[in-house]
């Protein structure tokens, strides 16, 4: 009997525990919170006082107090009395000598009371905070591109407040509270750690004013889905290297922070430094209408234009760039790509040529030709054959004989003094009864 | 039944037992079938929930009926229990972050690791467990991930996923309203493209997801230097679970 009610008992409880929302997880009915809108956290001096984490940890915790329209503010008491036990009644933050919890890189230990059948909501009664002190950590609060080892710590512990809200894993969309590091990356020029326009939309969710009201903030990020499993975020990879004449294709990311949908234009630019601004070199615009708490990661196509020459400069986009929307955050509105894109202000060479024959059989001799070869710069070419055999030829003209039957791939090499453009043909050479010798002589 | 006790029951019926919320390093296939000492189907058949001795936190220890092992020793037939960090304990209740959720009668895919050492004995932790459920339309069996999202295979090193998503009711995921583009000048905008109506309905049998997860675990142990032939540990004694199981517990010097 005692088993029964056991089994019961978790069966029912596990239904209790499944989150009504996307944000949250009910418990007795309503999504689980801290009973006051502040709730202050004993941070370990020992551990973080006096070092890069203190400013680390400041901004994680500011990161959710200036989140827009978030209702809830979390406080720091920098102390030595803190402590893995979850039932001392202390709110814990500390990176503790001994970890068995395997390569998470931190983790959240929570208490709450017990749900009664008569009631009709829950609380946190504490939480501990705890990061993992076998990895290597990196404190810097404005990390560029964050995916792997060392670990930002403004990322996780933003992360792990999110948590410390109430906030469930959001694998769903672009979030910071995505459970796989780095989550949501970072946001915007200065690549400051922000909660997404899903994880504000949670808090907000959570902890929600008595009066309506409405939030307006469009922000950009150098971020995107995972391509590889659609789960983690990670950089946009910027394009190695454009020719004068080629089309630029990147992604951007961009979402809406607030809770109404807005349209908006976009600007793109391409920028010498990575703090792209309107003054940079502007690529084209987009009016973009974007529901709130959605991130979306378009891919753009532009031509390069013709005002160069513009050597290395970063892809970048400005979201409400002329200021047309009153926002709560207007920092967070430029983006650039990680890793800045070679211009090279040079046409690449067009490489074509024609072939006597494409096949024949032993002795097989072909003349080729690339006079149809040429180059928009109007710069000097250079020729190079590669006739797949060990014969290498240079000119606008070439012969090689095929003294062998089988296929070989002719390829030409066009250089223009700056850049190559490469061209090849297949051909098949038989064996010639009468003469198809084993060896070449 | 005690009048207090009869409370504790009823009180229990209303409770939760884990939550995940840890930050972790997404782990790939090979991670996991190298690193787990165990992989198995199984159904859970019962979940206990036991405080460490000061009362002062609490374990639960998940019974599986196993169905069948694809790595580590051959137990098909017999049970499994495995301890996961959090629980009730006294008037509480301990939720750990990271902490995949388990239902009684549900039936998963598990890469087990360390069992009785970590909080969460799950290669990845939460990336350990998939879910074996339903599909909403055939009733077939499909194997989902933490996100609620098909498995349909293996690729690489990776799981291949598929265009079906459910929500936690267990429906199907319909789209969400995304981004528009009114106008654009001298640009050109592709938006991600949305996965098809019939895809999103889409899951491979859970026979063939197995079928693909034993090859790719035999390629492994012949060519990875990584691939763990550990032995499973079963959980000890629940009746002594000792405070210091978990961290030191106590003060931080």
């Amino acid at each position: 009997m005692r088993k029964l009610i056991l089994l019961l008992t978790f069966f029912i409880a596990a239904l209790a525990a499944a989150p009504a929302g996307a944000y949250t997880y009910d418990v007795c009915r309503n999504p689980i919170k801290w009973p006051s809108n502040l709730v202050i956290w004993n941070v370990s001096s020992t551990s973080f006082g006096g070092t890069p984490w203190e400013a680390s940890l400041n901004t994680a915790r500011n990161a959710w107090n200036d989140a827009p329209g978030n209702n809830f503010n979390i406080g720091y008491y920098w102390t030595t009395d803190v402590s893995t036990n979850t039932s001392d009644g202390k709110n814990s933050i500390l990176m503790p000598s001994n970890w068995s919890d395997g390569g998470a890189l931190a983790v959240t230990y929570t208490r709450r009371p017990f749900c009664f059948f008569f009631s009709t909501g829950s609380h946190w009664q504490e939480a501990d905070m705890l990061f993992n002190p076998n990895k290597t950590w990196d404190t810097s609060t404005n990390p560029p591109a964050p995916v792997d080892a060392p670990f930002n710590s403004t990322i996780v512990a933003t992360h792990e407040h999110g948590h410390g809200l109430g906030l469930l894993h959001e694998n769903d969309t672009f979030a910071l509270m995505n459970e796989y590091y780095p989550g949501g990356g970072v946001v915007g020029t200065a690549y400051q750690v922000q909660p997404h326009a899903d994880d504000v939309a949670g808090a907000r969710n959570l902890y929600k004013p008595s009066t309506p009201y409405t939030v307006r903030d469009v922000a950009a990020t150098p971020y995107r889905h995972s391509t590889s499993d659609g789960r983690a975020s990670e950089p946009i990879p910027a394009p190695s290297a454009f020719y004068r004449g080629q089309t630029i294709s990147f992604q951007f990311t961009v979402e809406n922070r607030g809770n109404i949908t807005e349209n908006v234009p976009v600007y793109f630019y391409a920028s010498a430094t990575r703090q792209v601004t309107t003054s940079s070199r502007l690529l084209g615009t987009a009016q973009l209408s974007i529901p709130a708490g959605v991130s979306a990661t378009p891919t753009l196509s532009v031509p390069i234009p013709t005002n160069g020459p513009w050597d290395y400069q970063y892809l970048g986009w400005i979201i409400d760039p002329l200021n047309s929307i009153p926002e709560i955050d207007e920092g967070n509105n430029g983006a650039t790509l990680i890793r800045r894109t070679n211009f090279i202000w040079n046409y690449l060479p067009t490489a074509c040529f024609t072939a006597s024959a494409t096949s024949g059989s032993t002795p097989f001799t072909v003349q080729v030709n690339a006079s149809c070869s040429s180059d928009q710069d109007g710069s000097p070419l250079t020729y190079t054959w590669d006739f797949g055999d060990g014969n290498i030829a240079t000119g606008v003209t070439a012969s090689n004989t095929y003294w062998i039957a089988g296929t070989y791939d002719i390829l030409l090499t066009v250089h223009d003094g700056q850049s190559a453009a490469y061209e090849w043909r297949r051909i098949h050479v038989s064996c010639n009864n009468t003469f198809c010798p084993e060896e070449p002589y | 039944m005690s009048k207090s006790r009869l409370l504790l029951c009823v009180s229990l019926l209303f409770s939760a037992l884990t939550v995940s919320a840890a930050t972790i390093k997404p782990v790939d296939l090979a991670e996991l079938v190298d690193g787990a000492d165990l992989i198995f189907v199984g159904t859970v058949i019962g979940m206990e929930s036991v405080p460490v001795r000061d009362g002062s936190f609490a374990y639960t220890y998940v019974t599986f009926d196993v169905e069948q092992t694809l790595k580590g020793i051959p137990r098909s037939g017999k049970t499994i229990t495995l301890r996961f960090a959090g629980g009730q304990a006294g008037d509480s209740v301990y939720e750990v972050s990271g902490t995949p959720r388990f239902a009684d009668r549900g039936r998963h895919l598990l890469f087990v690791e360390g069992n009785d050492q970590l909080t969460v004995p799950l290669v990845g932790r939460q990336q350990g467990k998939l879910d074996i459920v339903p599909h909403p339309h055939t009733q077939e069996p499909i194997v989902v991930d933490d996100a609620l999202r098909a498995v349909d295979g293996v690729k690489e090193n990776g799981w291949r996923r598929g265009g079906l998503r459910l929500n936690r009711d267990g429906t199907l995921r319909a789209s969400r309203e995304g981004v528009r583009v009114i106008s654009q000048e001298g640009v050109h905008i592709e938006l991600e493209p949305e996965t098809a109506g019939d895809a999103r309905e889409k899951a491979a049998p859970l026979g063939s997801v197995l079928g693909e997860l034993r090859s790719y675990i035999a390629k492994r142990k012949a060519s990875s230097p990584q691939f763990r032939g550990k032995q499973f540990t079963e959980s000890a004694s629940k009746n002594d679970v000792p405070a210091s199981l978990r961290f030191e517990h106590g003060r931080v010097k």
